[in-house]
């Protein structure tokens, strides 16, 4: 037996080194008939001889159906559920015996890559070396002898090597012509260079890079597959961004990787695409906890997040403590602070594009995880294969229970937790030409915090959308997005004003992107989208008999946002790229409506209505219109630096109503209407960007200067909820946002992270011709989300292959408040008068986050993957201050200082791949 | 057992919204803006009426009233009459006692002058007609205390407020109230001691603002409106307790004044509250280009009711200021060789001779032991030998007779 064994393993490495390349192709139907007889009619047809033992295989039965099968799945599938093992040797002898014996490395893998359905060992083996050595060959391109020609074109396919899938955004560099291109929506490039020898690159994000040496003559195709990177477990490859941050054209542009998003330390476990943006430079938040983010002086609803092209109203659990899009699935995020492109518009101060993964064509796979709040858990994978995928991820928590169990310690009292979202898609490729997805997205979150409040939020998203390609050039994507939100609040303590506070928006758009790529790097983007906003500003109903309360309900809203933009991305020079766009939007607010006609010359009040006009159903009460433009221009001084330059202007009409510090659980959006102008963004923004040891470090100098008109604020202690003249409580205001922003990358080695510093000032003033209505006086006065001075660090070390180590460090001057200026007793009580907005500061911001993630064991073939990540959030126990308030204690004047985190919060979470 | 780790987890949750840290926070006050406040009302009732002007005052010192003297102050109404009223006390000025009387549906102005010769009007308000009061009830409630070492449950006292059905002009209803509560020395019959320095009240006014409106209602009637919590670990309960309120309605420019007042005084430091601004009422500058008025004035119908609890009539286990002085560590008999008038005198200087050294110490005089011949009973709190120390030996005017 041992000799056996060691003639095998001979043969095995002969096998090995003697890869043939004409496999026998098998078709056959052959149903219930004994393996040997199998064995003779296969012999008779096809140059294979079998060796095997009689009474090893004489209970083994052939059911199968093959249509051009090559010999080795033919084998596997009929030996699948035998204990047979085979071997095929370079002259096609096959020889069969019982596996237990040889087992060795080389027999599992094979064995495995065998069971995962993959094709053929030796093809793919053969191919995986043929692609690799792809890249030192010298590939002639066209036709020789055409010596006339002063541009000739390559173009081609860039596909995954495994599943064949066309590869996006992948970028193709020409080395030493410092120009490329990247590939559209099929995996289609082009690039257009004058004749001659050159070096290509070809690289994207999670790809392995891979380059081909051409010789250019004329005209011709050069299709490129890549192989999964192949460096860590299924990460994503950090070599994908060299040069990228060079030639990237947009100023203000962060592309989140998931990678840097997984392994941030969390406050509670749970990897956070939201709440990540905070250390990026530019971005802020009033404070811990707290729902939205501040993009350069912006405020929170000032940012658009789009989801698949879907924007979406609140994408928190929990009041803001982290937000409601789990990451896993999510394919890709990118950040626009600075200048937005044309195709986007609607907001004024960022768009944050979410493009979510579809589902693997080959094989169902799935992940998930266990946090201290909540179980995750996403499923992906092929409904029809290589064609039609799916991808379903859900989060919820479990705390419900948790609470109920432990409930008698009534620190729990009256309290209720929970939350869920679902999302996912479905994605089918008809054809090479025509692409459907339909994505989908709910989320609901349940409160009750020791009160008899329940608060209940729901956000749904919806969207169907197709991609069609006329030709190589030409494409166009049209989507239909569909997006809610709403709340409602639930007061019951008191029967007698028990009621319900009820708000939701919701958003029908249809939109169409053309894309052209002409000639000689040339992009063109046009297309129009249309909106058609409903919002329920505020309803209050009674609950039960009891009840007394009146049911107040203010008129709903409509409008119609639309807009409709052309850009065109071109290279001047080869050094210097040009990205221009005009977009043109604007806003039907619709009836019917009232409209309250005030005495002129005199503020909004409401003791000054001097008359109301009616507006019927489908009448357009007012009509905004705003040319908007969009430059970048991107120079590049050498393939390690370059210089840009972008300049936008937006606009926006649907705003969130606050008045508080952060946004509050009531705060509610509001179109805008008759009064309620439009708010106007423009930002100028220059960066130089320099790379550094071949691309391994990325610096970037970022400055900009931001003019913001008809902002929205409030009169002071204004009323905004169930307030149907909304104009009396509201005063137009001009921001003005400037500051410079500095990062320093290191995308690859054990040690990898960023270090970024951010100067940044906001400072707004209330526009107002009436004086008496202006806050501070009309001078201008710090926003409450201005906080000069930012450092972040993040640092991801991996000390081995199973463990990595990350750091999270955040400094921040305090954000501004307002103090007492003096005090006065009215009926007995020490009353505290304000005057100024935000002229003093709270104290500064520090924490450090600590993680730690161990990988499970490294075997290649077992159940599930799974990873424990401990982190600890605030390690250094600062209390930082939320904020400071003042309250009048008899003849004094006391301030507070209230912290949230005083402590170091360590929590545990379990991931798990399969 | 089962489970112990989950929760820690899910309490972390809560933590982080409930149980945040709260710390004094000592900051120094640079800026200070110096403005007048104005406090008036005129009801239905007998006169005289009160204007308090003061200024606001710098948030350091520990002082509460900054009167403004020597202002021209008035009063007049759409009837044509009018009062000018005189500064009683300093920044104190009211109308004479058969001087202007508020009549429910006249208008009334207050019109004042400063010593700077700055003008200041208030925006004309009707005199307002009030529902009566219903009833003043209460309840003993469980309420939470918090501390780091957890909750505690505790037994209060809720006190309630429903008004009448009355005329469908009240809408937004304003309240102060005066409450009173026993204050006695608690020593037994056996110790002499004068009834001037042995019963007392004490009293307070309400220091919150209580505002309703009953805009959204379908009624015009306010139901279980807490106007006063009575915790137990106060004097106040220990006694007799007795409660005034008074109920006025007022417009709605005042009680959006009210409610914003409430809204910035009442904040908690929580990131969804009302970001603070200055707050005006309806006190307005006759110059465009001078400077604010903080304050109101205002004119109603005023509508009164007293509630008294008993002792016995709950169950709350209270406890009083005045029980140290039982304890037996503070309380002395003094052998004295004579007889001082207890009435006038508090103090008395003891020597005492402790481990071979003299010390004199002072002893305030709680009273006579009846049955000794010479020889007094004293203690060293001064607050154990005359309740006058912390409370008044005046009854409180709405206190009832017996």
């Amino acid at each position: 037996m041992k000799i056996f064994a060691l003639i095998l393993f001979v043969a095995i490495l002969t096998f090995r080194a003697n890869c043939q390349d004409d496999t026998i192709i098998i078709s056959g139907n052959f149903q219930n008939i004994p393996l040997k007889q199998f064995f003779v009619e296969i012999e008779k047809d096809y140059p294979v001889k079998f060796y095997y033992e009689k009474n090893q295989i004489d209970t083994v039965l052939v059911n199968i159906q093959l249509e051009k099968e090559t010999l080795i799945t033919s084998l596997s599938r009929i030996l699948k559920n035998s204990y047979l093992n085979f071997y095929i040797t370079k002259n096609n002898q096959v020889i069969l015996y019982r596996g237990v014996s040889l087992r060795t490395s080389f027999m599992m893998r094979f064995r495995d890559d065998l069971k995962k359905g993959l094709d053929t060992i030796d093809k793919k083996e053969k191919s995986r070396q043929a692609l690799r050595q792809q890249e030192y060959r010298i590939h002639n391109i066209g036709v020789t002898g055409i010596t006339q020609l002063q541009k000739a074109t390559i173009s081609g396919y860039l596909k995954n090597f495994f599943n064949g899938e066309s590869i996006i955004g992948g970028n193709i560099y020409v080395e030493g012509a410092q120009t490329g291109t990247s590939s559209g929506n099929d995996g289609f490039y082009r690039l257009t260079l004058p004749p001659g020898n050159y070096k290509l690159i070809y690289s994207c994000i999670g790809m392995h890079p891979t380059k081909r040496l051409v010789n250019l003559y004329s005209n011709g195709n050069l299709h490129v597959e890549m192989e999964y990177d192949t460096l860590a477990i299924q990460e994503i490859n950090v070599f994908a961004y060299n040069l990228s941050n060079i030639e990237k054209i947009h100023v203000g542009m962060e592309k989140l990787e998931m990678k840097t998003i997984q392994s941030l330390p969390t406050l509670l476990g749970e990897p956070d695409i939201i709440k990540s943006l905070l250390l990026l430079p530019g971005v802020q938040t009033v404070g811990e906890g707290t729902a939205g983010f501040n993009v350069r002086g912006g405020k929170t609803d000032q940012n658009l997040i789009l989801m698949d092209n879907t924007p979406i109203f609140y994408p928190s659990h929990f009041f803001g403590n982290f937000s409601s899009i789990n990451p896993d699935a999510v394919e890709e995020a990118t950040l626009f602070k600075g200048s937005i492109p044309a195709k986007y518009g609607g907001r004024i101060s960022s768009i944050y594009e979410i493009k979510t993964k579809s589902g693997n064509l080959e094989k169902i796979k799935g992940n998930g995880g266990i946090s201290p709040i909540s179980l995750k858990l996403l499923m992906d994978g092929p409904i029809i294969k290589d064609k039609a995928s799916f991808l379903l991820s859900t989060r919820g928590t479990y705390s419900d229970w948790v609470i109920d169990l432990i409930k008698k310690s009534s620190f729990l009292y009256n309290t209720k937790a929970s939350f869920f979202d679902i999302q996912g898609n479905f994605d089918y490729k008809i054809n090479k030409e025509n692409n459907i997805k339909l994505n989908y997205y709910v989320s609901q979150d349940l409160f009750k915090l020791r009160n008899d409040t329940l608060y209940k939020y729901l956000n749904a998203l919806a969207s169907l959308s197709w991609d069609h390609s006329f030709h190589e050039k030409f494409s166009v994507n049209t989507s239909f997005n569909y997006s809610s939100f709403g709340y409602r609040i639930s007061s019951d303590g008191n029967p007698q004003t028990a009621h319900n506070l009820i708000h939701d928006v919701s958003l029908y758009n249809l939109r169409t992107d053309f894309t052209y790529r002409s000639h000689s790097l040339n992009l063109i983007d046009f297309g129009a989208d249309i909106t058609f906003y409903k919002v329920n500003p505020g309803e209050r109903l009674p609950i039960g008999e009891k009840s007394v309360l009146v049911p107040k309900i203010i008129d709903t809203e409509r409008a119609y946002e639309y807009g409709f933009y052309a850009s065109d991305k071109f290279n001047l020079t080869p050094e210097l790229t040009i990205e221009a766009g005009i977009r043109l939007s604007g806003q039907l607010v619709m009836g019917p409506g009232k409209i309250y006609v005030y005495t002129p010359d005199a503020p909004f009040k409401t003791s000054l209505i001097k008359d109301t006009i009616l507006y019927k159903k489908n009448e357009i009460i007012r009509t905004y219109l705003n040319p908007e433009y969009r430059l970048s221009v991107n120079y590049r001084i050498n393939h390690e630096s370059s210089v840009k330059l972008s300049c936008a202007k937006t606009n926006q009409y649907i705003h969130i109503l606050s008045n508080t510090t952060a946004i509050s659980p009531t705060d509610t959006w509001k179109l805008s209407d008759y009064y309620l102008t439009p708010q106007t963004g423009t930002q100028i923004s220059i960066g130089y960007f320099r790379n550094f040891l071949n691309s391994k470090i990325e610096t970037s100098f970022e400055t900009y200067y931001k003019w913001i008109k008809n902002m929205k604020e409030y009169k002071p202690g204004a009323d905004l909820l169930l307030n149907n003249h909304m104009e009396t409580e509201i005063i137009n205001g001009v921001g003005k946002a400037y500051g410079v922003e500095l990062s320093v990358k290191k995308k690859t080695g054990r040690l990898n992270g960023w270090l970024s510093y951010t100067f940044s000032r906001t400072l707004l003033k209330s526009d107002t011709p009436f004086a008496e209505e202006a806050v501070n006086d009309g001078e201008y006065f710090p926003a409450s989300y201005d906080k000069p001075h930012n450092l972040a660090l993040w640092a991801n070390l991996k000390i081995s292959r199973r463990f990595r180590l990350a750091c999270n460090t955040v400094y921040s001057t305090g954000r501004p408040i307002t103090y007492p200026v003096g005090k006065y007793l009215l009926n007995n009580q020490t009353i505290l008068h304000y005057s100024r907005y935000n002229q003093y500061r709270i104290p500064d911001y520090f924490r450090l986050d600590l993680s730690l993630t161990i990988e499970g064991n490294l075997k290649r073939k077992k159940l599930v993957h799974g990873t424990f990540t401990f982190s600890i959030y605030n390690i250094t126990g600062r209390k930082n201050t939320y904020s400071i308030y003042f309250r009048g204690q008899e003849n004094r004047v006391v301030g507070y200082k209230l912290s949230i985190f005083g402590v170091a919060i360590p929590t545990v979470t379990y991931n798990f791949k399969f | 057992m089962k489970s112990s780790g989950v929760p820690v987890f899910i309490l972390l949750i809560f933590l982080i919204q409930l149980s945040s840290c709260v710390e004094p926070f000592e900051t120094d006050f640079k800026e200070y803006e110096n403005l007048l406040v104005v406090q008036g009302l005129i009801t239905d009732k007998e006169g005289p009426y009160e204007v308090r002007l003061s200024r606001t005052l710098s948030l350091g010192p520990e002082i509460s009233f900054l009167p403004e003297n020597n202002a021209f102050v008035i009063i007049r109404d759409d009837q044509g009459n009018e009062e000018i009223l005189t500064e009683e006390k300093e920044g104190i000025y009211k109308t004479q006692a058969d001087g202007i009387k508020g009549v429910v549906g006249r208008t009334y102005t207050l019109w004042i002058k400063t010593k700077d010769d700055e003008e200041y009007e208030s925006s004309p308000g009707q005199l307002r007609e009030v529902a009566e009061v219903d009833t003043l009830y209460y309840e003993e409630n469980d309420y939470l205390v918090y501390s780091e070492f957890g909750k505690k449950q505790e037994k209060g006292i809720q006190i309630f407020l429903d008004t009448r059905n009355g005329n469908n002009t009240t809408i937004y209803y304003r309240w102060e109230f005066e409450e009173a509560w026993e204050y006695n020395l608690p020593y037994q019959d056996s110790i002499d001691i004068p009834d001037i320095k042995k019963y007392c009240w004490q009293t307070e006014f309400s220091r919150e603002i209580l505002i309703k409106s009953t805009e959204n209602f379908s009624n015009n009637k306010v139901e279980k409106f807490p106007v006063n919590f009575l915790p137990s670990w106060k004097q106040k309960l220990y006694g007799k307790y007795a409660i005034h309120v008074k109920q006025y309605s007022t417009n709605k420019e005042l009680f959006l004044f009210w409610e914003k007042l409430k809204k910035v005084n009442e904040t908690n430091g929580g990131l969804y509250d009302v970001i603070p601004a200055s707050i005006y009422g309806n006190i307005y500058p006759c110059e465009p280009n001078q400077k604010k008025a903080l304050g109101y004035f205002d004119a109603s119908e005023v509508k009164e009711k007293t509630l008294y609890i008993r002792v016995h009539e709950h169950q709350i286990k209270t406890s009083s200021d005045l029980t140290p002085c039982l304890a037996d560590t503070t309380l002395e008999v003094v052998e004295l060789s004579y007889s001082p008038d207890l009435t006038e005198m508090n103090t008395v200087i003891i020597q005492k001779i402790v481990l071979d050294e003299i010390i004199e110490e002072t002893y305030y005089i709680i009273g006579q032991i009846r049955d000794s011949f010479n020889s007094y009973l004293a203690t060293f709190f001064r607050y154990c030998s005359d309740c006058r120390i912390n409370a008044s030996s005046r009854k409180p005017d709405f206190w009832e007779l017996n």
